[in-house]
């Protein structure tokens, strides 16, 4: 029989709204940003993976500042779950930006 | 009869850039042990801390808990497997409440009762409240009872003691004998010299790099050299009390 991983702890859900409603908030100032910068155009797909790769640098560099990581880290749940979660937002929003387009 | 440590950090060294902070530090963590470690401002108590937690990476040394050689710790593996790390700065998120730090901890370890922690450490009214509106001594009060929720195998509390009123440190010292006497390995790190005395079961100086393992506190006060570097004419007025006091 093929060795089971032990399964990984999930997000408890204060935590992850806080993380998916931050998330929100920085992709709206990166769009922001962008629409700023070069107007309101669909982005390209690789501008729109920079968008969502940023969006997840810094929702995941605020997580730390905010102590977030630590605690999390505490109930066993790694910094790559965390940023799995933040990138759910961004990920969606891009592909209903595409898909309306 | 000791028990054998069930985390050791050995020979581990760290830099920042060109400065070395710790060139060979070993921290070891005994079951139903508290052990302080104790140095000055800047020696590397919170650094080799953190490197034991797997919360930062040493240059080199290595890391072994429960058995397992580890070169590269991370803090969610070794957490899964019973270690629980209060870093110097908070450990509660700011905009999360202290109930839901609490209720998260239950959920994951189910290990003890969460209306007895919050009773024993006084929190009942702060549940509701965000950990950015706690004060110094309410916030390590929380955080120990996080420590407490989880009751890991062996606890790394930075500084628990820091700037906490005398009420407080006593809740938090006795919580920490509590987790001791269930069989926890607690180190704890701080410069609360009278207190540690008191608390700790033994002592580990940490100094130029490295550490010295000092033994009981009664050991450690009659260390001329310990005595005279880092207590200072205050910490040794302490020592004169405490080689007053029978042992």
């Amino acid at each position: 029989m093929p060795a089971r991983l032990p399964p990984l702890p999930s997000i408890p859900v204060p935590f992850l709204r806080q993380i998916l409603v931050r998330s929100i908030l920085v992709w709206l100032g990166v769009r922001g940003a962008a629409f700023l910068l070069f107007g309101l155009t669909v982005p390209a797909l690789p501008a729109a993976g920079l968008v969502v790769a940023l969006t997840v640098g810094l929702t995941t560099w605020d997580g730390r500042r905010l102590s977030e990581h630590v605690f999390l880290a505490n109930l066993g749940i790694p910094v790559w779950v965390l940023a799995l979660a933040a990138a759910v937002p961004p990920l969606s929003c891009e592909l209903t930006i595409r898909f309306l387009a | 009869m000791i028990a054998r440590p069930i985390l050791r950090a050995e020979a581990i060294g760290k830099r920042f850039r060109q400065r070395p902070v710790l060139s060979s530090a070993t921290l070891w963590a005994t079951p139903g042990r508290i052990t302080a470690l104790l140095g000055r401002n800047g020696a590397g108590k919170s650094t080799l801390l953190k490197i034991a937690a797997g919360w930062m990476r040493a240059d080199y040394g290595v890391v072994i808990f429960k058995d397992e050689r580890l070169t590269r710790p991370r803090l969610p593996h070794l957490a899964s497997r019973g270690l629980c790390y209060l870093p110097e700065r908070s450990l509660l998120c700011p905009t999360v409440t202290l109930g839901d730090h609490l209720l998260a901890v239950q959920q994951r370890f189910s290990q003890a009762a969460l209306d007895q922690v919050v009773s024993r450490l006084r929190l009942e009214t702060l549940l509701a409240r965000k950990s950015s509106t706690l004060s110094t001594g309410e916030r390590r009060r929380a955080e120990i009872a996080v420590a407490v929720m989880r009751r890991p195998d062996c606890l790394l509390a930075d500084e628990p003691l820091l700037g906490i009123a005398p009420a407080d440190a006593e809740l938090v010292s006795q919580s920490l004998r509590d987790l001791a006497g269930r069989g926890t390995a607690v180190v704890v790190s701080g410069h609360e010299v009278p207190r540690l005395l008191e608390l700790a079961d033994e002592l580990v100086w940490q100094t130029a790099g490295t550490t010295h393992f000092l033994g009981t506190p009664q050991e450690a006060c009659n260390n001329d050299q310990f005595a005279r570097e880092y207590l200072g004419a205050a910490g040794l007025r302490v020592v004169a009390d405490r080689r007053q006091q029978p042992c």
